[in-house]
């Protein structure tokens, strides 16, 4: 099969869940003998390269100041129009197509090139600025072969609201790749941060809040901030507004001492800082699964995330880490839910610090693991493209 | 839509690769290298952001130092980093904490520094110097005073290696607008600021270009180049701006391409100083002087300039004298002996031939013993006190020094010689030889006096005696004009006519010493390409005399005006008596003001650099 993934972002210019899946699911079907293609755009000249088997398309971007001071989604659709336009030239039998992918043309593509879509609900709240954005969305979900969620409860809640069959595709997560390395030094736990330290709602300034608890109840703690800064020309000012730019919350000079500002690093470096950490800290909202919080279970570390959304599915045992139940953007303010967030990273330092903790972690996330998504995906793409036409089921 | 470029097969994450950069631009090699980066799109924004400076930088890398050097960046952006290595360099780098590098780059990291490390001089050990030490943008969160600092790098450079410096502008486009405006600049000096490029550091102070050549200097640097750059672009591409404020930002980017000095940043490329080793010249104690008497006139002069020297208030123990003299009078040597039997300030003599001269000069300089050597001749009438200015004025950034020269009554008027080659109280670069002062170990290091400059010659070229002085301050040392190391000094008359070929000489020679000597031109050529408004008017003089010629309008005369106005005051109208005098004085300055002109005009086709 021929199947094409056309997202706006992908690595190493953007590296956040989304990216992640569409690496890791396409890597798995081009080693299972697919032709795959990934159709992305990124700054500065437009090239084409291969990420192992899979050919990677890159297009230029827009960007202009003016532009993302009225309308930074032009980037978007700029986006969608040069993709679109190469789906046209080309010939594929799947599309697996995500929130802001921006292919608004895809029921055309079904209809005229015979190619069958999946669209994927990568975020919980979609945002459209504008009444075409919102009829084009629907019509995307109404017309597409399938449509998936990242998360059972998910699927349910998308299905009652737009009134069409919604199935479960979670992302996967390699267990060859993230897996624990025997590095990990609990005599100086490491709290990992790997979320966009750019992105307010990934709750980067709350673990700040409680660092200094954290730190003065475990004082050889060391905090390490490993996200990306936010995607370029979207949240503008929130680099500086988030966590990058509250590390005065942190009072004490000593925690502040302890806190490692490493940026996202290398592709390639991120399982090994799993790997190495005692705990991996979410505490975000609005999140549709919380990809970070299988990648670290799947490398042995307990994970500290928000009992709501994905990674309140996700982390449903006591045995893999624990929860704060954080909802809306004031929780993230909240001294209390500061409290609670940190009494729950040096529970599960101390879980990390459990023997067998690291074998329960990654039991669990093999639930996710990559085999067993992967597989699912590919049935999903057979059955698509034997009847690229034919109506669609939640099955 | 755009046009995709094909690549071979790559991981679009991969190392850097050594580009072939013999042919190509710098900023395609910078883009080229920025294009490829594994980084996250915020962060290529930044570096792209920054990339001026980083072209620059990378631009007078290339020049100063070829690949494989070892270079240090103290807290440089990613970019910057990528394309060193990418060209073949060995870059090693200190880190601040605040600072965003890529993988590779932090893996190059030799040590994590901080501003008030870096404001006490308390450097990382280096293995061994590096060819090339480049600091963008540090200088202005180092607290305090970036003297130590600057002072501390000169053990990381290699001899011949090359510290290149980047700072903010004191003097940029918006920080001069605000202050015309009246609005405080405090919003120009952030303590927290985010950067994915070069480090966030928090803004202390920004220095003015002069300040910091001063710095530089006192640091022991010699200046090779400072330039003002562009930092950065007018914005980000990725940040939101409404129109007008986009636009008066592009209008601002093109003023500073016209308007050098409104730039974002000042770039030094500085080279370790010639070390002239310890003399023990500082700023306090007596030093050690050898003061040089050349012998031109002989006799009474002689015994009058000998006996000045010998008497000054110096330390005998740390003062000698060194006589210059050709020994073909007998009379000059006796009165030498003479005097030297009297004082307890040795004196010595050295027979040269002539005993004026680079060769002289430079043979006293090596027979002498002081650290600093302090030149006359028995042309001139010294003070009490000459020695102990000279002693006391030289610090650790100067090299040499000169002072005021008061004629002496009965000298021949200075509107007679050539504008610019008399000198008075008024400051000078000329640095004349019968009243200038060098550390003796520098000068010497330096090669002394130009001997090829008088080879084959009858008569010393004008400012033989200034090239040393400009060759030291290429070298990156300071020279002082200091008040109190005046002297007076006789201008005898000239032969009669004799006074035609000198002046000639004189004028032919001038536009030859502005070429070589830039730190001249000042003082030599003071109005446009005219040594002086003197000239200047003569020539207005010549135009009106030839248009009146030609045209045979007498009123063209009236161009003149500006000449004859200007000399009145040498020129006696009452009473009628005096009236020969006043024309034989007004016939004299025309005929001196003709040979000038020749002489210029024949000087400026040789030079190729026109002086009127």
């Amino acid at each position: 099969m021929k199947i094409v993934f056309p997202y706006p972002n992908y690595w190493p210019y953007v590296r956040r869940g989304a990216e992640r899946m569409i690496h890791e699911l396409s890597t798995y079907l081009a080693g299972r003998g697919h032709q795959v293609e990934i159709i992305t755009s990124k700054p500065g000249r437009p090239w084409v390269t291969y990420d192992g088997d899979v050919r990677v398309t890159y297009h230029g971007q827009i960007s202009h100041p003016v532009m993302f001071h009225y309308y930074p989604l032009l980037r978007l659709y700029h986006f969608g129009l040069t993709a679109t336009a190469q789906l046209f030239r080309q010939q594929h039998d799947v599309l697996h197509m995500m929130s802001y992918s921006e292919i608004v043309a895809a029921p055309l593509l079904r209809r005229w090139r015979s190619l069958p879509y999946l669209f994927h609900l990568i975020v919980r709240e979609h945002w459209w600025p504008s009444r075409f954005d919102r009829w084009t969305f629907h019509q995307l979900m109404r017309r597409a072969n399938k449509v998936a969620a990242l998360t059972p409860k998910w699927a349910e809640h998308e299905s009652a609201a737009y009134g069409v069959p919604v199935t479960v595709l979670p992302p996967p997560v390699d267990m060859n790749v993230f897996k624990p390395n025997g590095a990990r030094d609990l005599s100086r736990p490491k709290v990992l941060f790997t979320a966009d330290l750019g992105d307010p709602r990934k709750g980067g300034t709350l673990l700040l809040r409680a660092w200094d608890e954290i730190h003065r109840r475990c004082p050889e703690a060391v905090l390490v901030l490993a996200g990306p800064f936010g995607i370029a020309g979207f949240h503008p000012l929130a680099t500086a507004y988030s966590t990058l730019g509250q590390l005065h919350v942190i009072r004490d000079p000593a925690a502040r001492a302890a806190v490692e500002l490493r940026g996202p690093g290398s592709v390639g470096g991120l399982p090994r800082l799993y790997a190495e950490s005692a705990v991996t800290v979410l505490p975000s909202i609005d999140e549709a699964f919380g990809i970070v919080v299988t990648e670290s279970l799947a490398s042995g570390t307990p994970v500290v995330c928000s009992s709501d959304a994905g990674p309140g599915e996700i982390v449903s045992s006591p045995d893999v880490g624990a929860t704060v139940p954080l909802f809306e953007q004031l929780d993230l303010f909240d001294s209390s839910r500061a409290r609670e967030l940190a009494e729950a990273v040096l529970y599960a330092i101390d879980l990390a610090r459990r023997p067998g903790s690291a074998d329960r972690c990654r039991e669990w996330a093999s639930q996710w693991s990559l085999e067993r998504v992967g597989r699912q995906a590919e049935e999903m793409y057979e059955a698509m493209a034997a009847s690229p036409r034919a109506d669609r089921s939640a099955a | 839509m755009s046009t995709l470029v094909a690549e071979p097969p790559t991981v679009a994450s991969g190392p850097a690769q050594v580009i072939d950069a013999r042919v190509r631009p710098t900023r395609e090699i910078v883009e080229a290298v920025l294009d490829r980066l594994p980084v996250t799109d915020r962060v290529y924004h930044h570096l792209d952001y920054s990339k001026p400076l980083v072209v620059e930088l990378v631009e007078r890398i290339r020049r100063a130092q070829r690949p494989p050097a070892r270079v240090l960046l103290v807290g440089p952006d990613s970019l910057l980093a990528e394309t060193l290595v990418s060209l073949g360099y060995a870059v090693d780098v200190w880190h601040f904490r605040q600072g965003h590098l890529t993988d590779e780059m932090l893996a190059r990291v030799r040590a994590d520094v901080t501003p008030e490390r870096l404001a006490e001089g308390d450097l990382p050990p280096a293995e061994e110097p590096y060819e090339l030490v480049a600091v963008p943008l540090v200088i202005e969160s180092v607290p305090g005073s970036p003297a130590t600092f600057l002072r501390a790098l000169q053990r990381l450079v290699a001899p011949g290696g090359t510290l290149l410096v980047a700072t903010t502008n004191v003097a940029r486009l918006d920080l001069r607008v605000m202050s015309v405006l009246g609005r405080s600049t405090r919003s120009a000096y952030p303590s927290f600021h985010v950067s994915l490029s070069f480090p966030p550091l928090p803004r202390l102070r920004y220095y003015h270009r002069e300040e910091l050549l001063d710095l530089a200097r006192q640091a022991g640097w010699r200046i090779r180049e400072s330039a003002y750059v562009t930092a950065h672009a007018a914005c980000s591409t990725i940040d939101p701006h409404p129109p007008l404020e986009y636009t008066l930002g592009q209008v601002a980017q093109g003023v500073m391409r016209v308007w050098p000095g409104a730039r974002q940043a000042v770039l030094l490329e500085l080279s370790p100083r010639l070390d002239g080793g310890d003399d023990g010249v500082g700023d306090t104690g007596y030093p050690s002087v050898s003061a040089v008497l050349a012998v031109r006139r002989g006799g009474e002069a002689l015994r009058e300039a000998l006996a000045q020297l010998v008497q000054q208030d110096y330390p005998g123990d740390r003062y000698e004298v060194l006589v210059l003299l050709d020994g073909r009078r007998g009379g000059d040597e006796q009165i030498i002996r003479a005097i030297a039997d009297q004082t307890n300030v040795p004196v010595r003599t050295i027979v040269a031939d002539p005993p004026e001269g680079p060769a002289a000069r430079n043979a006293a300089m090596r027979a002498a013993t002081g650290a600093i050597c302090a030149h006359t001749d028995d042309g001139c009438r010294i003070p009490n006190g000459w020695v102990r200015s000279i002693g006391a004025a030289f610090d650790e950034t100067t090299s040499m020094l000169t002072g005021p020269v008061i004629e002496i009554r009965g000298s021949h008027p200075d509107f007679m010689v050539l504008p610019g080659t008399r000198l008075g109280w008024p400051e000078h670069e000329l640095y004349p030889v019968f009243n200038v002062a060098y550390r003796r170990g520098l000068a010497l290091a330096a090669g002394g006096f130009d001997e090829s400059a008088v080879d084959g010659r009858a008569r010393l070229p004008f400012a033989w005696d200034a090239e040393l002085a400009s060759r030291l301050r290429q070298l990156g040392w300071n020279g002082r004009y200091v008040k109190d190391m005046f002297l007076y000094r006789r201008y005898p008359p000239p032969a009669r006519l004799a006074w035609i070929k000198e002046e000639w000489q004189l004028a032919a020679e001038l536009p030859g010493v502005v070429r070589r000597m830039p730190e001249l031109r000042p003082q030599l050529v003071t109005a446009g390409p005219f040594l002086a408004t003197r000239t200047l008017f003569f020539d207005l003089l010549a135009i009106g005399v030839g248009a009146a010629a030609a045209r045979r309008r007498l009123r063209w005369l009236w161009l003149g005006a500006p000449w004859l106005i200007q000399y009145v005051k040498y020129l006696d109208a009452w009473p009628p008596r005096q009236w020969r005098i006043s024309a034989r004085i007004l016939a004299a300055l025309a005929g001196r003001h003709l040979v000038w002109l020749g002489g210029l005009l024949a000087g400026s086709v040789r030079a190729r650099r026109l002086a009127l």
